[in-house]
């Protein structure tokens, strides 16, 4: 680690010092060594080849065992200094001849043939072989000693040169070192100024040099100006941004700032510099609202809340955000923060108008969402208008016919009565004057008179029914509630719908006992109608036979009246289902239907507190219920109890009958003149003009319905100049075709007959008006409309 | 073995080596011809004696028995010996024997010193070398003697003789031999 902290240029001379060290203790070792071992393998090699050379002259010496002869070889040994001793051995060892042998080293048993050293001598041995084929050996030693004093000045030059060359390497390495790092040095040098701010040394670079110290300095004059442009551009940023931007180092020393942040916080430039952040927190602190906020922004051990900024309010009434981002070098390594500030004090008020123009736009929109809701609402109704006025129209039309069959069906009525009335007494006057052959012919045929007469009376029963049914049917928007008779709504619009029905499917009737139901009667037939033309409908004509339109009424086990309507249809599918009660929603072609059928039902009988169920089966018919709560109250008759058929004694009494229509007042005359004093006035004018001349009478019977002066003026006339005539007024009407009248009717229902009036019920009422004017002159009690 | 054969008295046959020793020199010698080295084996040593002659006959059988005994087991340049004997009539037979024997070296026995001239001149003409017991053969030409000195043997070489002989002797028989150089004499 140590190694790592010197300079560069101490390393490079420790090297190369090293490496001249390590090349010298090479030298010392390596070359005496190597040279000491040439040249102990040279001397074996010359004491090998000497021996090799004298065993081959003194073969023939051993082979013919001439000692002397081997003695002459051997003395050729004294011309080599080094050489010891000689021995020629015979095969057993014995020496043949010798040079020296007293000078002779031991030699061991098994000593192999070639050079070896032994102690400080090399001895040599070679075997012989000679031609005469004798065996033997010569052994030849020589002395090592001057050898030996070669190798120690070997090593003495050596270690010499050694030294010089370790001397010439550190040398060298300074020299080296100097020369290559004293323009790095320079650069680094350079370098350092440089960041200590002392910008003008980037001059000082040498860029003229090619070598690495030159690239060096190019490259760090490049780095140089490439951060000198980076900052620019960043400054230039900084500058640019609305932030306020404050930079300071890990230990919260203040670096930098832009001109913006000077002008956020009103400082001049000389508050930041060489400051800490503590110090300018210290400044701050004052101008906040809270100051713990600016504290708890530069807690860096603190998270940032989820915002990512703190809010800091400010006494002059300014917000500013403010939030913390760490600067970061490339390795993540983290040496300062930024610190950036924001005046939001606009932009909360911008933000304050968008939300007041946001919570504007939403109560616009939930208005146009309530109006939109009014205007489905306004739709519906003008659809229900448009039904009603559908329905005025027929019901005005219903009303204006009813009204013009109703008075001669009044006439006829009673004129029938009548003559039913008065037949038994004239058959009774004219029978005894009739022979008896004939009296059995004038039986038969007085009983088909009268049997036709009661035909007529029942056909004429059958039209007013009709013309009742027509009358109840007009009165749709009255929602008059009474306990009604389900059974009879439900013939009422069977009979209306039987043309619908009767090419479709059979009607089967499984009526079981009901209570009555708080309803209005016109409703429910509505409803009923309803029903019946969809069930009908569902139904392709042609096959009546085959198909079934069933209507049953039964009590629930709660109580609820329960009246189902079922056909063997086509049924429904579920998308149909699911959107059957919607407005408008028809599966019939255009102009079939309106689609607000069974929505309007859905209506009434919600309002009537039930609800319609609905089961269906595509392919298989449908089956609609109509579940609705019964009366609280029994029901009462509309009408009184029926009178007895009985005539009853005479009252007497003076009647005014008023009617346009003379038919009518000469049936009225002819029916009730037996028992009162009858006076009939074909207009309300002329009845007027009566009493005016000072007719008073018991009992007025005006019809409602009048050109010129109609019932109601008549009656007004009446109250306003004869209070006690208008008392004894009773209305009957074979229809209200205008809504003065029909309000008139539910005012003085107590007064009004329907026509055509029923002549037991008229003469029973007419009895007890009598009655009553008589005793008490009182208005009548019951209702009878 | 040597010092054994040298152990042995040499003043038993009177002035010249006993057959043993002589027979053993000879093979000896013959190894420092370089020359037999390019003869094909076995290489056939001759015995001459004078035929007709007992002493010589004799020592002719003498001389080929010692010198059998001092070849068996032994062989020149890895060649095997084989010795036989030639009883001497007249040189041309001499001639013919030595051809057909192949012959690569030629002992003349005692009692031929007469005819050793004529015998040198065959053993040229055959390139045979011949040896033989007393200088005086030697001096009369042929070319390796084994002779005494006192109680040692000496080599002695008539080295033109031998070199006419086709004879290839090695230095160092040469530096323990005596030379013998005849006057006048033509090699």
């Amino acid at each position: 680690m140590a190694f790592r902290h010197l300079s560069l240029r101490a390393r490079l001379v420790l090297l190369v010092a090293l490496l001249f060290a390590a090349f010298a203790l090479f030298f010392l070792v390596f070359v005496p060594e190597r040279m000491d071992a040439q040249a102990q393998h040279w001397a074996l090699g010359r004491a090998k080849g000497i021996a090799q050379l004298l065993a081959s002259a003194t073969g023939p010496a051993l082979d013919f065992g001439d000692a002397l002869n081997g003695q002459s070889h051997l003395q050729a040994l004294a011309s080599t200094p080094e050489a010891t001793f000689g021995l020629l051995l015979r095969e057993d060892g014995t020496p043949l001849a010798s040079w020296h042998p007293e000078r002779a080293v031991a030699v061991p048993r098994g000593f192999p043939e070639g050079a070896r050293i032994l102690g400080q001598e090399v001895v040599a041995r070679v075997n012989i072989q000679t031609r005469g084929g004798q065996q033997g050996a010569l052994l030849l030693g020589f002395s090592l000693a001057e050898l030996r004093r070669e190798s120690q000045r070997t090593l003495q030059l050596a270690a010499t040169v050694s030294a010089l060359i370790f001397g010439f390497g550190v040398l060298a390495a300074f020299g080296l070192g100097t020369l290559l790092v004293r323009p790095l040095r320079h650069v680094t040098q350079v370098a350092l100024r440089i960041s200590q701010g002392e910008f003008d040394a980037q001059k000082e670079l040498d860029l003229t040099r090619r070598d690495e110290p030159g690239a060096l300095a190019s490259a760090l004059s490049r780095m140089l100006q490439r951060l000198y442009e980076q900052r620019a551009l960043i400054e230039s940023q900084s500058e640019a941004s609305s932030e306020g931007i404050l930079t300071i180092s890990e230990e919260g020393m203040l670096l930098a700032h832009n001109q913006r942040f000077l002008q956020l916080w009103h400082l001049p430039p000389e508050r930041l510099e060489g400051h800490r952040l503590e110090e300018l927190f210290q400044v701050l602190a004052p101008l906040m609202v809270d100051p713990e906020a600016l504290w708890r922004m530069v807690d860096f051990q603190r998270e940032p809340p989820a915002s990512g900024a703190e809010e800091l309010g400010l006494k002059d009434g300014r917000t500013l955000t403010a939030y913390r981002a760490p600067i970061q070098g490339r390795e993540g390594a983290r040496f300062g923060w930024g610190l950036y500030f924001q005046d939001i004090t606009e932009r909360l008020a911008q933000e304050r108008v968008r939300a007041r123009n946001a919570e504007l736009e939403q109560r616009v929109a939930e208005r146009t969402e309530e109006l939109a809701g009014r205007l489905r609402e306004l739709r519906e109704a003008q659809a229900q208008l448009i039904l009603a006025d559908r329905r005025t129209s027929v019901g005005t039309l219903a009303a204006g016919v009813a009204h013009e069959v109703n008075n001669p069906l009044a006439y006829l009525t009673s004129n029938i009565h009548y003559v039913l009335q008065e037949l038994p007494e004239l058959r009774a006057t004219l029978m005894p004057g009739c022979p008896p052959e004939a009296r059995k012919r004038t039986d038969e045929a007085w009983k088909e008179v009268t049997d036709a007469l009661t035909e007529a009376s029942e056909g004429c029963s059958r039209v007013q029914h009709i013309v009742q049914s027509l009358k109840s049917f007009s009165r749709g928007d009255d929602d008059t509630r009474k306990a009604v008779e389900i059974p009879h709504s439900l013939e009422t619009a069977i009979s209306m719908a039987s043309n619908e029905l009767r090419h479709r499917a059979r009607l089967v009737r499984a009526y079981q006992p009901v209570p009555y139901v708080e309803a209005n009667d016109v409703h429910l037939v509505q409803i009923f109608l309803n029903l019946l033309i969809n069930a009908a409908h569902a139904i392709e004509p042609g096959a009546a036979d085959q198909n079934e339109i069933r209507i049953t009424t039964c009590q629930s086990d709660e109580g609820q009246v329960r009246v189902s309507i079922s056909d063997t249809g086509s049924g429904m599918s579920p998308e149909v289902r699911s959107r059957l009660f919607t407005p408008f929603f028809t599966t019939k072609p255009v102009g079939v239907g309106t689609g607000l059928g069974l929505s309007v039902c859905q209506g009434i009988v919600t309002r009537l507190g039930g609800r319609i169920e609905v089961h269906s089966e595509q392919g298989r018919g449908s089956t609609f219920t109509v579940v609705l709560p019964p009366a609280r109250r029994s029901a009462a008759r509309a009408l009184p109890p029926a009178p007895s058929i009985a005539r009853p004694p005479s009252h007497g009494g003076r009647v005014l009958v008023v009617d346009d229509d003379p038919l009518v007042g000469s049936s009225l005359r002819r029916i009730l003149e037996f028992e009162y004093d009858i006076t009939v006035a074909s207009s309300a004018r002329k009845a007027l003009d009566a009493i005016l001349q000072g007719t008073r009478f018991d009992l007025i019977l005006c019809d409602l319905m009048m050109p010129e002066m109609t019932g109601m003026d008549f009656f007004a006339e009446l109250q306003r100049l004869f209070p006690t005539q208008a008392d004894a007024v009773l209305f009957f009407t074979g229809g209200a075709f205008t809504e003065a009248t029909r309000d008139f009717i539910a005012r003085r229902a107590d007064r009004v007959l329907s026509k055509p009036i029923d002549t037991q019920l008229l003469l029973e009422h007419l009895r007890i008006r009598m009655d009553q004017s008589r005793a008490v002159p009182s208005p009548l009690a019951s209702p009878m409309v | 073995m040597l010092a054994l054969l040298l152990l042995v008295p040499l003043a038993t046959h009177g002035a010249g080596l006993p057959a043993t020793l002589r027979a053993s020199m000879l093979v000896r010698v013959l190894a420092y011809d370089r020359r037999l080295g390019q003869h094909p084996p076995p290489l056939t040593l001759a015995v001459t004696h004078r035929e007709g002659d007992a002493a010589s006959e004799l020592l002719g059988r003498e001389f080929s028995t010692a010198l059998e005994a001092a070849s068996r087991g032994r062989s020149i340049a890895g060649r095997a010996l084989r010795v036989v004997r030639i009883g001497f009539n007249d040189t041309q037979q001499l001639q013919t024997d030595l051809s057909q024997m192949h012959a690569v070296a030629l002992y003349v026995c005692e009692g031929l010193e007469a005819e050793s001239r004529d015998i040198a001149q065959v053993t040229r003409r055959l390139s045979v070398l011949s040896i033989a017991g007393s200088e005086a053969q030697i001096n009369q030409g042929l070319a390796i003697g084994l002779e005494r000195k006192g109680n040692s043997p000496v080599i002695l070489i008539h080295l033109a003789a031998a070199r006419a002989e086709g004879a290839d002797l090695d230095a160092g028989l040469l530096s323990l031999s005596r030379l013998i150089e005849p006057g006048g004499e033509e090699p």
